[in-house]
């Protein structure tokens, strides 16, 4: 599954250096290479500081590479402007933060909006998609509560609520069990195992054992020091 | 000097437009000389990021140029109190005739910032900022005209002292002097009226064919004749919109289009056309830019748009100049 | 179109959940429309009372000029002038100005005449005996007199006069008759202290208005010492010099305008922790920086909406239905004993546009480059967050 005919992901030679010149340069990411295929399930893993943040958010067009290439459904995004970025980012990825980053004084339903704002969509379609998505997660009897004052599980959920609202074709998380208990981890992990099973792509930064062993990856990519030193496929 | 709220205002709006085109050329200078789109480095980013400081300050820049603009037609309308011989802002302007240069240097930021606001739209949405150059150039040349305005109107005002015996639209409008103005005042309504309905529907008609065509040759054809459009409308509104709307068979002055007593009607009037001519334009102007394969679709989808707000701009500016023909106490007496 | 819409309708949502300090920011942006607007609506409102004054006044007043000051003419020109062709009457004037130590303040005092039969009575009548006089509302407030009650005026020869009151007057335009006492004709220009058979000026009424300056010059060229100023020139006089006022008072507020400015740049700048955190999951959930500024940009459009609308409220009751008590300090120096004013509440759009470019448009472009820094926050900083 390392490299299908036409990969959904492909990542070339790609260095991120942060800082670059300065006494406290940072070269976070080193020349990696590999690629992501339609629904598959990958995890990024290497202890903390080996650059799996940085890897992932330049697959995820939130920020560009040194060097290499980066290219997304065949297309070239290391050099976009940020308004294409932003717009390929916005229909291709979603994404699920380690601490959530929901805005706790807005409602439920208004977060998981928040993505939708810029795309133009018509109010209709916008309650539409947040229906769908709601109903998903388990969440209707939340919609207008506040998302500080709802249960970890929920913002959770919430979070990948929002993530999904857009359709993505690729959802990326990072650390996404750090801070959770074992039964709201295996929680997300069936969520993440039910969109698999509908054909999303997933990717996941971790070094968190339940996940790594957790039988829905397909793949996994280890990182230390911005190399990649090892690829298992389970 | 007249001290006036009008002219305070206009004042600080045209310090304000030029604060703001000064540090917007600044930057978009510093822009162009780093300029590296190969580059990933930190600088090119910021750089990048500095792109959108130029296009929110010359966003803002044309808002208040447009307010500034009818501010200005109002209170040259309102100064008229102050001299002998004005009744409207036609007698204002010629108390110090450096009045018809503001004039012409807000036409020309009204007429010049969409352009260049477009060209920054499609830049920023193409992907690899292909037009970086040409939009911080053309910037450069914006700036002068908005310190030459801000200049002139000082110019102005300082100049206006309430003694000035002043001549009136009376003089510049009517059918006996020798001004270009009299010589479109004088052109019989019988005459201009034909030329103007031909001129519409050759507009429109072009418009039609570019929006619905979508050839280059039709842009072309439809931004040549935005410019004209632009001139027949402003001379038909003096040659008998004007007179319509007064039921004066005599009067032509433009200007009391703008006074409460007309209902305000110039504004629409003006908008109405101007919007139509520019978004006529900017199909044309920037179809060449098309040929990046880059922009292709951008460019296509953009033009679409453009050409239809120029066909709904001009029906409504055709609607309020053809209105007082149809249903005016003078309507049969051009005819 | 609809991605503006969406991006209004968030920067609404967002506005709400910051309401302190949103307030607090409307609070005194609209404190400073409410002090803009009132002195725009205030001198607008004196301007048009000054108008409404002319109207009854001479088509050509003459007066009499001795080392380029106004002196007293003599009351015969007037005959001369009479002759004239086209000039319906020509009546001499008394009026002028005393001191009036108890109240502090500077009274006008006219002669019956020509003008004053236009005066509104709210009461009363005009003066007939030297011994009477009517009095207008500030002057009767003053004193506390009423029809039938006394004043005691200083004469030119500082000698104490007492009259009594035989009416006030209603006001059209209260700035006229205000700080008004009229007597009879002869008894004014005794109180001034004018020679016998002298006028403080002449009032000259002329059928036809297109003939007004062809009299001026042939009154002028008869008496080389006199002065005709046609009443167009004394509207444009006015005019000019209300206008120059109000300049003169937004001039100085412009210093308080920037210190504004600068205040709006502060709140702007000053993003709270979580603002700043709020923007970057914006910017991590797929917002681009241009629609980060737009949202800024609504949000300054809102807080300027409201405050100006909130502002201008403010600013109509103040100055309509208050009387202005906030300016008044300012506008002692005008005028003694200045009117109390009741002038009609009279919207102009004009004065709305020229409220709104002295206000919004230094707060506006002082948001610009704040936004701007808030809007180019990186998406991945939420990320490592
Ligand atoms: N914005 C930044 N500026 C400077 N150094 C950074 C920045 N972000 C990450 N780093 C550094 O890059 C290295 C890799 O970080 P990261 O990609 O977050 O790794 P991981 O996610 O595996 O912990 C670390 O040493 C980190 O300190
Ligand atoms: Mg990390």
């Amino acid at each position: 599954m390392t490299s299908g005919a036409n990969p959904l992901v492909s990542v070339d030679d790609v260095t991120k250096t942060y800082n670059r010149g300065a006494p406290d340069e940072v070269r976070a990411v080193r020349g990696v290479s590999t690629s992501v295929s339609a629904g598959e399930v990958l995890v990024l893993e290497g202890p903390s500081g080996s650059g799996k943040t940085s890897l992932l958010t330049m697959i995820g067009c939130m920020s560009r590479p040194t060097s290499g290439q980066v290219a997304v459904d065949g297309r070239r995004v290391s050099r976009l402007s940020e308004v294409a970025l932003t717009s390929i980012r916005r229909s291709t990825f979603g994404f699920i933060f380690q601490h959530l980053h929901l805005i706790p004084n807005l409602s439920v339903e208004d977060n998981i909006m928040i993505p939708m704002v810029p795309t133009g969509l018509s109010p209709v379609e916008m309650k539409q998609r947040v229906q769908r998505v709601l109903a998903e997660m388990h969440l209707e009897h939340r919609r207008t509560a506040l998302a500080g004052r709802i249960s970890g599980g929920e913002q959770q959920r919430t979070a990948v609520a929002r993530a999904l609202v857009n359709r993505p074709s690729i959802v990326i998380a990072d650390e996404p069990t750090a801070h959770l208990d074992s039964e709201l981890s295996s929680e997300l992990l069936e969520i993440f195992a039910d969109l698999n099973a509908r054909g999303t792509t997933v990717i996941i930064a971790t070094h968190d054992p339940r996940v790594i062993d957790h039988p829905i990856v397909h793949r996994r990519l280890l990182l230390r020091d911005g190399e990649v030193v090892g690829e298992h496929a389970p | 000097m007249i001290l006036h709220p009008g002219v305070l205002g206009l004042l600080i709006g045209g310090a304000v437009v030029v604060a703001l085109m000064v540090v917007g050329s600044l930057v978009g200078l510093q822009i162009l000389r780093a300029w590296d789109p190969s580059s990933s480095s930190e600088n090119q980013l910021a750089l990048e990021r500095r792109t959108y400081l130029v296009s929110a300050l010359v966003g803002v820049a044309l808002w208040i140029e447009i307010g500034s603009a009818l501010l200005f037609v109002h209170t040259a309308e309102d100064l008229h109190e102050l001299f002998v011989g004005a009744m409207c802002a036609t007698g204002s302007l010629n108390a110090n005739p450096v009045g018809w240069w503001v004039l012409a240097t807000k036409g020309a930021m009204v007429l010049l910032f969409p352009v260049w606001l477009a060209l920054n739209g499609l830049d920023q949405r193409a992907g690899d900022y292909p037009v970086v150059r040409l939009k911080y150039g053309l910037l450069v040349v914006l700036t002068p005209i908005a310190l030459a305005d801000l200049v002139l109107q000082i110019q102005y005002f300082r100049g206006i002292r309430p003694d000035i015996i002043t001549s009136c639209c009376g003089s510049l409008f009517s059918e006996s002097g020798d001004h270009l103005t009299s010589d479109l005042a004088s052109v019989p309504a019988a005459g201009a009226l034909p030329l103007f309905g031909l001129a519409s529907a050759i507009f429109l008609a072009a418009l039609a064919w570019a929006r619905f065509g979508r050839r280059p040759v039709s842009m072309g054809v439809v931004a040549v004749l935005a410019p004209v459009i632009l001139g027949i409308g402003i001379a038909s509104i003096i040659s008998f919109v004007s007179v319509a709307y007064y039921e004066l068979p005599t009067h032509h002055c433009p200007f009391d289009l703008f006074q409460g007593s007309s209902r305000y009607v110039g504004y629409p009037l003006l908008i109405s056309l101007v919007t139509a001519v520019v978004s006529a334009a900017l199909p044309g102007i920037l179809h060449p830019l098309a040929r990046r394969s880059d922009l292709d679709g951008l460019v296509a989808k953009s033009e679409k748009k453009w050409l239809t707000v120029s066909v709904a701009a001009y029906s409504v500016f055709l609607v309020f100049a053809v209105w007082p023909l149809v249903f005016g106490n003078l309507a049969l007496e051009l005819m | 179109m609809r991605r503006h819409f969406r991006i209004l309708d968030f920067a609404l949502a967002s506005l709400r959940r910051r309401r302190l300090k949103n307030w607090a920011i409307v609070a005194v942006y609209a404190f400073t429309v409410t002090i803009v607007s009132s002195v725009l609506l205030l001198t607008n409102a004196i301007r048009q009372e000054a108008a409404l004054l002319l109207v009854g006044a001479p088509e050509l007043t003459v007066q009499r000029v001795v080392g380029g000051r106004h002196a007293p003419i003599a009351v015969e020109v007037t005959e001369t002038i009479a002759t004239l062709p086209g000039v319906v009457e020509a009546q001499p004037r008394y009026w002028g100005y005393t001191y009036d130590a108890v109240t502090d303040s500077t009274i006008t005092v006219i002669g019956a005449g020509p003008g004053s039969a236009e005066l509104e009575m709210v009461e009363g009548r005009l003066p007939e005996h030297s011994t009477e006089c009517a009095v207008g509302a500030g002057v009767a407030a003053m004193w506390g007199a009423e029809v039938g009650g006394e004043v005691i005026l200083i004469d030119a020869s500082t000698t104490g006069v007492l009259y009594e009151v035989v009416g006030t007057f209603a006001a059209p335009s209260d700035i006229l008759t205000n700080d008004l006492v009229v007597m009879t004709g002869d008894e004014a220009a005794l109180f001034l202290g004018l020679p016998e058979g002298w006028a403080t000026d002449l009032a000259v009424r002329i059928a036809n208005p297109a003939e007004v300056d062809t009299i001026a010059t042939k009154i002028k060229r008869a008496f080389p010492d006199s002065r005709p100023i046609t009443r167009s020139e004394v509207l444009r006089t006015y005019d000019a010099v209300f206008h120059w006022r109000s300049g003169m008072m937004l001039a100085m507020l412009s210093g308080g305008l920037i210190a504004f400015a600068i205040l709006a740049w502060d709140k702007a700048t000053g993003l709270s922790a979580e603002e700043r955190k709020e923007i970057g999951i914006l910017k991590a959930v797929g917002w681009d920086t241009g629609d980060v500024l737009e949202l800024k940009m609504w949000e300054g459009v809102v807080i300027s909406v409201t405050s100006l609308l909130l502002g201008l409220i403010a600013a109509l009751i103040h100055v309509f239905l208050l009387g202005a008590p906030l300016l008044t300090p300012v506008l002692r120096g005008w005028s003694v004993l200045f009117p109390e004013l009741h002038p009609v509440p009279h919207i102009d759009p004009y004065l709305l546009v020229s409220i709104a470019f002295l206000t919004v448009v230094p707060y506006v472009a002082a948001t610009v480059a704040p936004s701007w820094k808030a809007a180019i926050t990186d998406p991945d900083s939420v990320v490592r967050g």
